[in-house]
């Protein structure tokens, strides 16, 4: 991306938002990260027919068990966006290195169902 | 030829694996010299060949590195020693179970939860024994095109035909090997004891979340985006009450590092019942309290029934006294532990309860016609079940129960004194 965002951010391309599974995210986190969000196309946009509806309820589904282990529902998050919103994702970026950085504001957040 | 030297030892948990492994007695190829129910369980062993039963915590490296290099060839009996089992699933609360067989270097585990002592005799007297196949095709439920609306959460009586994930239904048959419990074939959807693909748990999910794509998933725009995942409750969420205990039964120990951050109670076997939905309860039970299984899961079931105020039929009680029965046996037989005493009580539990994981067994009567008895199935069959928030507690002479849950049917608080 063309734009400015913070360097905490690593970005992986992936060919569909249908390609990040369980194990990817779960990777991800075994390999350090704090949080981690899925960006996909827009609903019925999909190259695939609806391979970003499916990824969402895979994300939906790792969530649940994210939360379930007692991990904060910040760390996981999937949105859809277009090509030309590079503000949406900076945007979000930012919103999420709030809520993982700044512990202050963090409790109201950290609630889980368990 | 001087037969090989076989020792058994048993790391943690429940004792039915290192029962079975009582069956190398009766094999003329090898020669069981110390057995860890019979000769006590010491580390200070020597053998051909060591068989690992149980799951192994970070407490046992040092024992596991000793034991490595005091055989040639050691092998994990059972789901435990190679992927943590079911007590894997006590990391949810923070304990740190671990895979025993990795840590052992390459060697050989034999699956399932629990395994067919057949299947160990394969495995360490032929070079290749014989390939695991996928559970769906011994299935004899049919795959169908259709996509599943909302997902059940009770055992799906009525329909006997159609695959479990056809019927919202999270089953793990698809990406588990065929096994010698077979809890299909009572109604009951396989969790996976038995891996047969590369990260199993991840597959599943996958499979499960492609199959629901139908079923309403929330989102939510905010200031930045249209189309958020919403982190409240839906559909999804409310049919899968529990995905720690549905898709990572057997596999949590190994399948996500990060130890979990929900607060341990204090005893490894009530971290694991405590979460899980209490349709599931049974089979657990059964599965983690080993030789006392049965006394567990009828207690449960009798306190669960009691506290909603349901009256077994006489065939109902009849059948479950036959199962304490047969379990007494077992436990009579611990002074002297013989394979004989405990597979002949097993037969009689099979008989009833289905497997050795009582998958059979469930509230107010049982979910397949019993073959040994006599009456007809609608005497002792499973009335409709909705989970609602009860508590209740049961004794027997071997096991006391007690247990409360929640308005969702999910298990807040669990005791059991043995």
């Amino acid at each position: 991306m063309r734009m400015e965002y913070d360097d905490r951010i690593n970005i992986i391309r992936v060919p569909c938002a249908g390609r990040v599974g369980p194990r990817d995210i779960m990777d991800a986190f075994d390999k350090g990260a704090d949080a981690v969000s899925v960006i996909g196309c827009c609903f019925g946009a999909c190259h695939y027919h609806d391979a970003n509806l499916v990824g969402l309820r895979r994300v939906k589904i790792l969530k649940k068990f994210l939360v379930e282990m007692g991990l904060p529902q910040r760390v996981l998050s999937a949105y859809t966006a277009r090509a030309a919103e590079g503000e949406t994702i900076i945007g979000d970026f930012e919103e999420i290195i709030k809520l993982t950085y700044s512990p202050d504001e963090d409790t109201a957040e950290a609630t889980s169902d368990e | 030829m001087s037969r090989a030297t076989v020792a058994v030892y048993h790391l943690n948990g429940c004792e039915r694996c290192a029962w079975h492994t009582l069956a190398i007695d009766d094999w003329d190829e090898l020669e069981l010299i110390h057995h860890c129910l019979r000769d006590g369980r010491s580390a200070d062993i020597k053998a051909d060949i060591i068989i690992l039963t149980g799951y192994a915590t970070e407490r046992d490296i040092p024992v596991l590195e000793q034991l490595s290099s005091r055989c040639t060839r050691m092998v994990g009996y059972g789901t435990c020693p190679y992927s943590g089992g079911i007590f894997g699933l006590a990391n949810q609360k923070g304990a740190d179970v671990i895979s025993a067989c990795h840590l052992a270097g390459p060697g050989l585990a034999v699956l399932g939860c629990p395994p067919d002592p057949q299947e160990l005799r394969g495995a360490l007297l032929y070079e290749h024994p014989e390939e695991t196949k996928n559970l769906c095709k011994s299935c004899s439920r049919k795959m169908t095109d259709d996509l599943f609306y909302n997902i059940q959460r009770v055992n799906a009586i009525e329909d006997t035909e159609t695959c479990f994930n056809h019927l919202g239904q999270p089953c793990s048959g698809v990406v588990s090997g065929s096994c010698a419990q077979r809890c299909i074939d009572f109604n009951t959807p396989c969790r996976g004891c038995i891996e047969i693909v590369e990260d199993p748990t991840s597959s599943m999910i996958s499979y499960f979340g492609t199959m629901a794509r139908q079923v309403e998933v929330a989102t939510v725009g905010n200031a930045w985006t249209t189309d958020k995942l919403s982190d409240e409750p839906d559909e999804l969420t409310e049919g899968l009450v529990d995905v720690v205990g549905t898709f990572f039964r057997f596999h949590l120990a190994t399948a996500f590092s990060q130890p979990g951050r929900i607060p341990s109670t204090g005893d490894i076997r009530s971290d694991i019942m405590v979460g899980r939905p209490i349709e599931e309860a049974v089979q657990i039970a059964a599965t983690i309290y080993g030789i006392h299984g049965v006394s567990v899961a009828l207690n449960l079931i009798e306190a669960y029934e009691t506290s909603v105020e349901f009256k077994p039929s006489e065939e109902t009680l009849r059948l479950r006294a036959s199962l304490r029965e047969a379990q007494q046996q077992i436990l009579e037989a611990r002074e002297q532990p013989r394979y004989e005493a405990y597979s002949s009580a097993m037969d009689k539990i099979r008989e009833v309860a289905g497997n050795e994981v009582l998958s059979n067994l469930f509230f107010f009567g049982f979910k397949t016609p019993v073959e040994v008895s006599k009456s007809p199935f609608e005497t002792y069959r499973t009335k409709t079940f909705e989970p609602t928030a009860v508590s209740g507690s049961s004794k027997d002479e071997d096991s006391k129960v007690s247990f409360a849950t929640d308005e969702r049917g999910i298990i807040r608080e669990w005791s059991c004194e043995l």
